[in-house]
């Protein structure tokens, strides 16, 4: 008997469909989580992008307010020094009262060019910056500063703009990093304008420093400025402000985006990127915007992971949340399975104890009208029905037996009737004679017998009787004893056997058996043969050196049908190598597999093929042939052949 | 073995088929039983068909034919040949039946005992 195979315990149901309805819920999940964190990260980043639009756009608002403001003051005086002449003490005065105006304004000149004020003075700068609360007033141009040669002269000189210049560390006037605004001004000199000299506003760095310091984004964003050729002007780093630009971290990091970034600022351009900040070392986003007049660049940088570390911690929540939402609904799922499967479990169990033969074993009580309980109901019904059934078979099997015990009964009666010592008469030398029956599974009723009568007559005979099975075999052994003790009681005559036997058997007969017989009394002696029939299969008769042929037989009804029935006796004379073959119809009806009959024909051709007359070589030769025919096929009635041979009436011819 | 079974003038006529064996009988006691529970008491037996008959079709035929005696029926055999026919006449069963060479011989036999 099998067992279950263990791997089957190994998960149970209720864990299964946990795990089944857990991933499916985690997918689910998953795909929530994942769409609800993108979703997230993106709002995020474009509120971020417009909190710092608006962010430098305000800074740069008050940047540029200042700076408009100091351009103003450098505007004006270039207006006022074209329109007259100035006397040098006028100049210095305009001069001073232009810092007195504007307080953001750190420094001040009128750069004319060379001898263009004074015909006699390569030089002629005054320059006022204020010195604590004072204001001091010197001259710039030396030998060693030729100031119309430096770049806040000559680029609005050739440009014929006003601008601001680069950043720088002031050696010549307020010793601080300035910029410095510079306005060229002109005066009509015959009809023709004529460049004179710069105007110049100079601001300290301070104040910017100031402003844009105090810009804070998160919790280290920060902003910082870059003038036009990308160097910081203020930085939360000190040590980058005039010293690096953004092209030299670009260079130092070897980042090509970042120094594309830079170029981007220095062009004045908008935008918001990501990007590897060298100075925050992590990913980080910056959003710069242009500040027009001095075509510096205002950035905002953040890192990156302070700008989404609520999302992220939101989205650890989330996790842990679902995490434990997924422990106890994989343990509800577990509780729920196992309270369905309980009632599985037991059916499981008790099939097991089933299998091992166990039908008795009551099935546990199923009360839900579901699935569960229909399956327990069915098994309940299925193992009622496998008790009946088999039940039902134990009874089978022992009729069967039963039934073979009785058909084994049968062949024994039928068996033990008939003689099988052969040869049967070795003194007599006048005859040979062999008889062989083979009885069917179901035993037929077929019957041979021979005896002798006296010193001279030998009776032999065949029967058939129409039934199966012990009934069969008991009417057979009815018949042989009744025709032996008829037979010895004096009958020399075949027909008064058959009648008396016929009245016999008609007697008390209730069923519907009936028996047909040939019987004959051979006067071994002389070669006389008598013989009658009762419905019997003629026999053949092989005359010495003919063919085979069918004894002519009178006509006779089968016994134990009619009781007042006469039978005829034929006779004919035997010759010394007649051979006489008596058969029951189980040989010519013996069928092959596909149901042809073996046939009388056959029969015959199968004697005419026996060359020796022995007899039992005869009837050997005919069952040897039934068998090939019916080559497997079951044998359906019993088989049985009687051969006579006559030698001759002399023993001493031999 | 197959049994065409039809009535004919008051008649059941059983054509049987093939070869009556052991195996055939069963068939045959059925459907004779039928007929006789269903008031049919003349029969006709059409061997025309009959390829062969055994010791247990002719016992088969014997009961029945006793049935039907014992209840005041009568049964007819016609159309016998070949093998069938010598069966018949070997076994003495030809002496005990009535036989007709056909079926109309048969119809007419039986019309002439049951007329009233």
């Amino acid at each position: 008997m099998k067992t279950a195979p263990s791997q089957f315990r190994r998960t149970s149901l209720a864990v299964k469909l946990g795990l089944m309805v857990l991933a499916g819920t985690s997918v689910v999940f998953a795909a929530a989580f994942l769409y609800n964190h993108a979703l997230s990260r993106r709002s995020i980043l474009s509120n971020a992008e417009t909190n710092a639009r608006h962010l430098a756009g305000a800074t740069v608002s008050r940047i540029e307010a200042v700076l408009n403001g100091v351009e103003n003051i450098p505007c004006y005086m270039a207006l006022c020094l074209e329109q007259r002449d100035w006397e040098r003490a006028d100049l210095i005065a305009f001069i001073r009262n232009a810092l007195v105006a504007d307080p953001d304004i750190f420094g001040s000149a009128v750069a004319f060019e060379p001898y263009a004020f004074n015909p006699q003075s390569l030089y002629f700068a005054p320059y006022c910056c204020r010195q604590g609360a004072d204001i001091r007033q010197t001259w710039l141009g030396s030998d060693q500063y030729q100031y119309f040669n430096l770049d806040w002269y000559i680029l609005p000189k050739e440009l014929n703009r006003p601008m601001w210049s680069e950043p720088y560390f002031d050696e010549g006037g307020g010793k601080v990093i300035m910029t410095t605004y510079s306005v060229p001004f002109y005066r009509m000199v015959n009809g023709r304008r004529q460049f004179q000299g710069i105007v110049t506003a100079d601001i300290a760095l301070d104040w910017l420093v100031k402003i844009v310091s105090a810009v804070s984004f998160l919790k280290t964003g920060y902003a910082c400025l870059i003038s036009q050729n990308g160097m910081f002007v203020t930085h939360p780093d000190k040590r980058l402000i005039m010293r690096q630009s953004i092209f030299d971290l670009a260079e130092g990091a070897a980042d090509a985006h970042l120094r594309q970034v830079g170029q981007a600022m220095v062009r004045g351009d908008t935008g918001f990127v990501r990007l590897q900040s060298p100075t925050l070392g992590k990913p980080s986003w910056l959003y710069y915007a242009p500040l027009k007049s001095p075509g510096w660049s205002l950035g905002v940088l953040f890192p990156e992971d302070e700008l989404f570390a609520d999302a992220q911690r939101m989205g650890r929540n989330i996790l842990l949340i679902g995490l434990v939402g997924f422990v106890i609904l994989f343990l509800i799922i577990v509780l729920i399975s196992a309270a369905v499967t309980r009632p599985i479990r037991a059916l499981a169990r008790t099939t097991a104890e089933i299998a091992l033969g166990n039908l008795d074993i009551k099935l546990p009580l199923v009360k839900s009208r579901d699935e569960v309980g229909e399956l327990s109901y069915a098994f309940d019904n299925m193992r009622v029905a496998l008790k009946e059934y088999i039940a039902g078979l134990t009874e089978a099997t022992v009729a069967r037996e039963r039934l073979e015990s009785e058909l084994k009964i049968a062949r024994t009666i039928q068996m033990s009737f008939l003689p099988k010592h052969f040869p049967p008469f070795p003194e007599q030398a006048e005859f040979d004679l062999y008889a062989r029956l083979e009885p069917a599974k179901q035993v037929g009723g077929d019957l041979y017998d021979f005896f002798l009568l006296d010193d001279q007559h030998l009776f032999f005979s065949i029967g058939d009787v129409a039934d199966k099975g012990v009934p069969a075999a008991l009417f057979m052994a009815v018949t042989k004893t009744l025709m032996k003790g008829i037979a010895l009681q004096g009958g020399l005559d075949p027909a008064g056997i058959m009648e008396h036997v016929n009245q016999e058997l008609c007697k008390e007969n209730d069923t519907n058996m009936f028996v047909t017989v040939f019987c004959g009394v051979l006067n071994f002696c002389t070669g006389k043969l008598v013989y009658s029939n009762a419905g019997h299969n003629p026999p053949l008769i092989r005359r010495a050196g003919s063919q085979p042929e069918e004894l002519p037989v009178p006509k006779g009804i089968v016994l134990g049908t009619i009781e007042a029935v006469r039978y005829s006796t034929a006779s004919l004379i035997l010759h010394a190598g007649d051979t006489l073959v008596l058969y029951t119809d189980g040989v010519t009806e013996a069928c092959n597999p596909s149901q042809d009959l073996y046939s009388m024909e056959r029969l015959r051709e199968t004697a005419a093929g026996v060359s020796d007359q022995e007899p039992k070589t005869v009837v050997d030769a005919i069952f040897q042939s039934v068998n090939a025919y019916a080559a497997g096929a079951p044998q359906s009635d019993d088989i049985t052949v009687l051969a006579l041979h006559y030698h001759g009436e002399s023993s001493s011819d031999r | 073995m197959q049994i065409i079974i039809e009535n004919k003038s008051g008649a059941v006529v059983l054509s049987i088929h093939g070869h009556f064996n052991a195996a055939a009988t069963p068939e045959f006691e059925r459907i004779l039983n039928q007929r006789l529970d269903a008031g049919g008491r003349h029969f006709i037996l059409n061997m025309a068909d009959l390829t062969f008959i055994s010791s247990a079709g002719l016992c088969s035929i014997l009961a029945s034919a006793k049935k039907i005696s014992e209840r005041d029926g009568s049964i007819v055999i016609c159309a016998l040949q070949g093998e069938a026919q010598k069966v018949f006449e070997i076994s003495g069963f030809a002496a005990l039946f009535s036989i007709c060479p056909t079926e109309a011989a048969a119809l007419k036999q039986l019309d002439a005992v049951c007329l009233p």
